[in-house]
């Protein structure tokens, strides 16, 4: 089932509370002005995505997971090319990093990171689409585009790519939220959607 | 006897486990807490089980923690405090009296009313890791600064080698010239002393002047001079050698030792030598580089024949992991054991007298690999022949270059 605009709206719009909600967590942690942005989101098939991030960054990518189950299933990603991983953890603790490979202290820190706002889009996707999930502890993988897909990853994966703007002071720095569903989960999710779209209207989410 | 009225509500199981972990309801009241956290915080169970985390830890009540404590309690996602960011979230200890430095991740937990969860701490002792990553990070920045140094003396070495070995010369020149000059005023002198008639004891005298001294001096004189140019020839080599650009590309290697077989061919057979190759691995280098080294190579293979053997000079390539190893091969003199070491070192010959040269050769080959990111080494037998490895980064695309060399 493809998307229609108004579905794909308020998917954006679900996505940007959750990432609304992170931005207010790091700001309270960090005690810093950072923004988060959501310039746009994109449906993509696997061949898609895998097309997208190996044009759109370079290979060596940083991602953190986290796996979800229940009323739907999928899992969360939050990815950044490597040096945007570097920048921002030194932006976030002012530890300057030597290379593009995190150390774990530094990679500890990028889970949190990617902890929070992950949290925050999948919290506010379960909350108002009043979805009962159960989370995996959350992992931390650095590699190329081919290898941080979820290895249980099919043809028939539909994910929901968010990109994500950070701004903290002067530095911009993106990096994306990557939901993968299967499609019968994904159908569940525009179902959802759609229920909400019909009740409430899309701009009272 | 108190441990054991105490309930901790199954969790028994964790009491054990090897990192610290606790269990809180949504008052924030402590359910269970374990021995490894009773070893770490000092606090014992008996004495905060069924209390508020919050007196005994104060800063969970600042929101950066409580907010992301909190959606636990609604069955939210695992929550990370990390230890860069937190340093630790339980003030504990370690035995050399060193503040823990911990990683921990709050779950939730279903509590005993199913409709509601419990948070469930892990927390993890990172502080051995983050002195061992710290430690790394520091050797990593002293390397990093240590070669950053070599690489700067080594540039202020190559502009002091250029600037000197091109001052030397005007001099060099001017001693060269007048010695010249002095020469055709000697012959003059002798001319003109040929037309007086000199008394012969006076003539005694000057003649082993004339005819010895002054002629052999000069000589000395214009031998040295000679030498000192080829010197400094050779020292603004090697330092030009260190400031060219280098244009990278693959390298049919075949190609390449087909093109210096040709160039040396007049020599081989004047030598009664011959040049055997085998099949080639391409590699990446700077092409007209990588052909100065193996020009260089089968150069030195002909001047240190052994004129008692038919001479044979055989190159072979292997690939090895990331890198292809070429070996020039001979059966001629070899080279002593106690001088293999030196002969990469700018201006060691092992035999002078015997062959012509500055010295040079192999240090310039040796300055070209390690820019062309690889390397050499050697191996001889005195009387039997030398062995000489070349490596160099592999051609990773096979493909591309099959298509380059058709």
């Amino acid at each position: 089932m493809q998307p229609t605009d108004k579905q794909i709206d308020a998917l954006r719009e679900l996505i940007n509370i959750g990432v609304g909600h992170g931005a207010d967590v790091l700001n309270t942690m960090l005690n810093s002005h950072i923004q988060l942005q959501v310039p746009y989101i994109k449906v993509l098939s696997p061949d898609e995505l895998q097309r997208e991030m190996e044009t759109n960054t370079e290979n060596r990518l940083a991602s953190v997971k986290l796996g979800f189950k229940g009323d739907t299933s999928g899992t969360a990603e939050l990815i950044f090319p490597a040096e945007s991983a570097s920048k921002l953890i030194t932006a976030f603790t002012g530890d300057e990093g030597d290379d593009l490979n995190l150390d774990s202290i530094r990679a500890g820190t990028l889970n949190e990171v990617g902890n929070i706002v992950l949290n925050t889009v999948v919290g506010s996707i379960s909350n108002i689409l009043k979805f009962n999930l159960k989370y995996s502890v959350p992992s931390y993988v650095e590699g190329d585009s081919t290898n941080l897909l979820p290895p249980e990853i099919g043809s028939d994966t539909v994910i929901l790519l968010a990109r994500t703007r950070f701004l903290i002071e002067e530095l911009k720095i993106e990096g994306d939220v990557a939901l993968f569903f299967e499609l019968s989960s994904f159908d569940m999710l525009l179902e959802a959607v759609e229920s909400i779209i019909v009740c409430e209207g899309v701009n009272t989410i | 006897m108190m441990k054991q009225e105490i309930s901790m509500q199954g969790f028994d199981v964790l009491d054990s486990a090897p990192v610290g972990m606790c269990v809180i309801d949504r008052d924030y009241k402590v359910i269970f807490w374990n021995s490894c956290l009773e070893d770490w915080t000092g606090i014992n169970r008996e004495d905060i089980i069924g209390t508020d985390l919050r007196e005994r830890f104060p800063h969970l009540k600042d929101p950066k923690y409580h907010i992301r404590i909190d959606s636990i309690f609604e069955g939210g996602p695992p929550t990370i405090f990390s230890s860069q960011l937190h340093k630790q979230l339980f003030s504990s200890k370690l035995p050399n009296g060193e503040p823990m430095i911990q990683h921990t991740i709050i779950t939730a937990v279903p509590a005993q009313d199913e409709d509601d969860f419990n948070a469930l701490f892990a927390v993890q002792d990172v502080t051995e890791l983050t002195h061992l990553v710290m430690e790394s990070k520091r050797a990593e920045r002293a390397l990093a600064k240590l070669n950053e140094e070599i690489t700067e003396k080594n540039k202020e070495l190559e502009t002091v080698i250029h600037v000197t070995s091109h001052d030397l010369r005007s001099p060099l020149v001017n001693v060269q010239g007048f010695s010249k000059e002095l020469c055709y005023t000697m012959e003059e002198l002798a001319s003109i002393l040929n037309d007086v008639e000199i008394p012969q004891d006076v003539w005694e005298n000057l003649s082993p002047i004339f005819e010895e001294d002054i002629p052999d001096t000069l000589e000395f004189i214009q031998a040295s001079v000679s030498k000192m140019d080829t010197l400094l020839t050779g020292l603004l080599r090697l330092s030009r050698l260190g400031r060219a650009a280098l244009n990278f590309e693959d390298l049919d290697m075949n190609a390449m030792l087909s093109d210096i077989k040709k160039s040396f061919e007049f020599r081989v057979k004047e030598a009664g030598m011959s040049v055997v190759t085998g099949d080639l691995p391409p590699c990446i280098g700077d092409a007209v580089q990588i052909n100065q080294v193996f020009s260089n190579l089968v150069d030195n293979a002909l001047k240190y024949r052994d004129p008692e053997k038919h001479g044979i000079i055989k190159i072979t390539g292997e690939r090895k992991g990331g890198e292809v190893v070429y070996c020039v091969e001979d059966n001629g003199l070899g080279i002593p054991e106690k001088n293999q070491k030196d002969i990469f070192i700018i201006f060691r010959r092992l035999d002078p007298k015997s062959t012509e040269g500055e010295g040079l050769g192999l240090s310039i080959v040796s300055k070209i690999l390690s820019r062309n990111n690889g390397g050499i080494r050697v191996e001889s037998t005195e009387g039997e022949g030398s062995k000489f490895f070349v490596s160099l980064p592999f051609v990773r695309d096979k493909n591309k270059r099959g298509e380059n060399s058709e």
